[in-house]
């Protein structure tokens, strides 16, 4: 018997609104690449990420900014 | 997908020890409410996908697969609580064995490491929907469109699209309060530097136009431009050749002070009442409205409430309620959970607007207090600070609410004192503060130029400050608004071009199911952002919610269909299997013949294991060739799990209590299995039975109409050989009926109403002797019923009308009853 680990993928239904998203974003002269590229594999994760994960992620500075 | 072969199920639930052989094909479970059935469901989900629907989501917080899964008694021992599936996989023409243990939940054993099978089985654990239960149909038909949204996603395991919308949403939002905390300081910036340079409008003219005239004074150069590093006060030295410290700027210093002692006297601005009573109002109004907002925040629970609705009365505390009122009742609170939400968003603008004005006094006061410190008198000033304290509080509250709207008795407690007009003792601290500053000297021209421009420059830097933050604040609002408009967009689409698919297949299989009456219905399924719309024709007088005028077994019924629909467009060609637990309870007994050839015309490529406490259904099933092979759990109890009735194990368990001489146990067993027979008999040969409204027969009412009916068919069909001239037939049937009218006399059913002292009800009362005659008779009778062959009890065909035939599930037992020429 071969043994075999649970893990979380994405459907293909969301897989595919994931790259259609993404392909938006791209195309969108008003959105900076550096957004999309560090947006994209916080995406591809499996897990849904937290708002302020994606703010961490795409806007590093915030907090220090803030203060 | 697969198709499941059998099912071997071992101290997992209510079950001890069970085997079903479904052998690849469609499989009946026939039992009472609390047999087990759900068992064997759940058995099959937990060897699938390490997971059972039942013990995870809302309401089941305490509950858990390690610790209940495993039958009672087994508890502590989760190693012994496993279940083995042999499946084939149609597509690869293979077959696996799966293999899971509670102990160890996530990993399940295969018994083959091919790449294209773990593929299949990985597939298969994404998709768990393949079970459907009553209590979910409702989840797709009756529940408010918020809720519907994420109910058909998940089932579409599509939650991570609403998951990541409310993040993003989330994401947004935040971004939004920050660049208006962000616009906020910059307005006060601004204002502040007007306020000193005495202008209307900040511009490089208007700016440079005062900068200059005081630099002029200090014979300086004329700056000739603003821009992001200009120093309005170069050339300016920050302290006097005389001075050891810092002097205060008396003149902005007194217009400040003069502010603050305006604001005393002077009324609330209007917009900043108007706002308040906004606020006020709103909040007062929903707290009245029965806890509107408390309600806003039980909207989770409020649908969990609904989902719990199986009978008439409340899921929590058993008081009757009918059920369609009940969940009107439930929807009504959650509808107006939604309004509460809107009156919200109405609250956090005015909000906003409180804050600026309450910031805009927060920095006038702290610059007084800095007036106090400068001046190094040697009064009181806990006052000011107590006042300080008192607008940071009510800051620090109205910022919590637009983070998260939790305390809104603070908003309302904080706004129902004014803010605006400071007490007593701050206005007699800013007086004397304003005393003090008179009492400075007059400064020169030159000193309170340089003092300006000193001022100008430390406030300019705070302006082109807050001017960069709100422009970057703004900009990420830009980009985070962008992406989720780009996010709805998207989703939106994707999701509709779903729906569409999925309405139109839907409505063909109600359609299929509810012709005759309903042929021209239609449904529309409309997806919006966080919630999925569902409307349905009702006979030709425009769309309408399913739960405004259709039937609860109509309801069930397009619960089904959106059900076979949706999996249909999720696993198109993979949808080789399903489980239906219980979902056909409720379907009208007048379209359950199409039901049954919906599922074998649209889907027959897929296995169906379908469960049902109503023994009639199993029946129509079988008749109607859905189901071939079945199992009918008798009873069930702690120690040995479902007890499984096929015609050899009852009389086993019943000579097992007799030779015990527990008898009443015997008479209880044999009792419920004739229940069960003479309902199936009941519906097979169409016994004429007096109609009772409730459902609810007994053996009394069924056993002799049945056995009454059975002699008058054999005695049909001898008369129809003998008219097509079938002696040999003939003189079959007729050996049949003699023996039914002996079997049946043994029975002495035809004795329980004119002799008490043998009626049913008296078994248990009887000797062990006594009572093994009666077993021995019923037994006998059954033996006699079915088929040699398959062992099925004939049925007459057709349905409806007159009798043509009395046939067995193989046609090996065949009687003709049709004496009609053609």
């Amino acid at each position: 018997m071969a043994d075999q680990q649970s893990q979380d993928t994405h459907s293909p239904t969301v897989q595919r609104v994931l790259t259609q998203f993404i392909d938006a974003l791209q195309a969108d002269d008003d959105i900076a690449e550096v957004v999309v590229d560090k947006l994209e594999p916080l995406l591809q994760a499996g897990s849904v990420p937290k708002a302020d994960d994606i703010n961490n992620t795409l806007f590093p500075d915030t907090e220090e900014d803030e203060s | 997908m697969i198709r499941l072969q059998s099912v071997h199920i071992e101290e997992f639930r209510g079950i001890r020890d069970l085997t079903l052989s479904l052998n690849g094909e469609n499989f009946g479970i026939y039992g009472p409410n609390g047999t087990g059935k759900s068992g064997v469901v759940d058995a099959i989900e937990f060897c699938l996908t390490g997971s059972i629907t039942r013990l995870s989501g809302s309401g089941t917080k305490e509950l858990s697969v390690k610790s209940h899964a495993p039958h009672v008694d087994k508890r502590d021992h989760p190693e012994q609580a496993k279940v083995t599936i042999n499946a084939e996989i149609p597509t690869l023409n293979k077959t696996v064995t799966l293999e899971r243990s509670v102990k160890d939940a996530r990993n399940l054993r295969l018994s083959s490491s091919d790449a294209d099978v773990l593929e299949v089985i990985t597939e298969l654990q994404n998709h768990p929907e393949f079970a459907l239960s009553r209590r979910e149909i409702a989840k797709y038909i009756i529940t408010p469109p918020g809720q519907r949204s994420d109910d058909v996603q998940h089932l579409l395991r599509l939650d991570y699209i609403e998951g990541l919308r409310k993040s993003l949403r989330t994401f947004a939002n935040k971004r939004t309060n920050e660049a208006n905390a962000a616009n906020r300081i910059l307005k006060n910036a601004a204002k502040d530097l007007c306020d000193l340079l005495e202008i209307e409008k900040l511009g490089q003219d208007s700016i440079l136009a005062q900068v200059n005239e005081w630099r002029e004074l200090l014979g300086l150069e004329p700056i000739p431009e603003t821009a992001v590093d200009t120093r309005l006060n170069t050339g300016v030295s920050t302290l006097q050749k005389d001075e050891t410290k810092e002097t205060l700027n008396k003149e902005t210093a007194l217009q400040d002070i003069e502010k603050m002692q305006s604001a005393a006297s002077e009324k609330v601005p209007d917009l900043l009442t108007e706002n308040q009573e906004k606020v006020e109002e709103r909040l007062t109004a929903l707290l009245e409205d029965g806890n509107a907002i408390q309600e806003a925040r039980r909207t989770g629970f409020l649908q969990t409430g609904i989902e719990l609705i199986t009978d008439d009365a409340c899921p929590l505390c058993d008081t009757p309620w009918e059920q369609t009122e009940l969940r009107e009742h439930l929807q009504a609170k959650i509808q107006s959970a939604q309004e509460v939400q809107q009156i919200l968003s109405d609250i956090n603008g005015a909000i906003n607007v409180i804050l600026e004005s309450l910031e805009q006094r927060l920095t006038l006061v702290n610059r007084i207090l800095g007036y106090i410190d400068t001046l190094e008198s040697d009064f009181d000033h806990s006052a000011i600070t107590g006042y300080i304290e008192r607008l940071q509080s009510l800051q620090e509250t109205l910022q919590s609410f637009l983070q998260d709207p939790e305390d809104y008795e603070a908003i309302i407690d904080a706004l129902s004192e004014s803010w605006w007009t400071p007490d007593q003792a701050t206005q007699e601290t800013v007086q004397t503060c304003q005393e003090a500053v008179d009492a400075l000297p007059e400064p020169s021209e030159e000193d309170q130029a340089r003092q300006n421009l000193i001022l100008a420059q430390e406030r300019y830097e705070k302006y082109r400050k807050a001017q960069s933050t709100a422009a970057k604040m703004e900009a990420r609002e830009t980009t985070a608004t962008k992406i989720l408009e780009h996010y709805i967009k998207v989703s939106t689409t994707e999701l509709e071009e779903i729906y569409d698919a999925v309405a139109e297949d839907f409505a063909q299989y109600y359609r299929f199911i509810n012709g005759e009456d309903e042929e021209h219905f239609k449904g529309e399924l409309k997806a919006g952002p966080a919630k999925l719309d569902f409307d349905v024709d009702f006979y030709g007088r425009g769309l309408f919610p399913p739960g405004a005028y259709h039937s609860e077994g109509h309801q069930d019924g397009m619960g089904l269909c959106l059900y076979l629909a949706l999996m249909k467009h999720t696993l198109g060609n993979d949808f080789t299997f399903a489980v239906l637990d219980d979902v056909m309870m409720s379907i009208d007994a007048s379209h359950r013949r199409e039901v049954c050839q919906l599922l074998q015309q649209e889907f027959p490529q897929t296995q169906f294991i379908v469960t049902t406490h109503d023994r009639v259904w199993l029946q129509y099933m079988k008749t109607e060739h859905l189901v071939e092979r079945s199992k009918e759990f008798g009873s069930w109890d702690v120690d040995t799990g479902p007890k499984v009735w096929d015609d050899t194990d009852v009389w086993t368990d019943i000579a097992g209590d007799l030779q015990r001489n527990r008898v009443s146990d015997a008479a209880a067993t044999l009792r419920r299995y004739l229940e069960y027979n003479a309902h199936v008999l009941a519906h097979r040969l169409q016994a004429e039975v007096v109609f009772r409204g409730d459902g609810r027969y007994t053996l009394g009412d069924l056993m002799p109409k049945v056995l009454k009916r059975w002699k008058k068919i054999l005695l049909k069909g001898q008369e129809v050989a003998q008219k097509w001239d079938q002696s040999e037939k003939e003189e079959e049937i007729a050996d049949r009926y003699s023996d039914a009218k002996d079997l049946i006399r043994n029975t002495n059913v035809e004795r329980w109403v004119v002799n008490p002292s043998v009626h049913y009800n008296e078994w248990a009362n009887f000797e062990g002797p006594e009572f093994q005659k009666v077993v021995d008779a019923f037994q006998a009778l059954f033996i006699h019923m079915r088929c040699d062959k398959c062992q099925s009890f004939p049925y007459i065909t057709p349905n409806h009308g007159s009798p043509d035939d009395l046939r067995c599930n193989c046609d090996d037992f065949h009687i003709n009853l049709n004496d009609r020429e053609k």
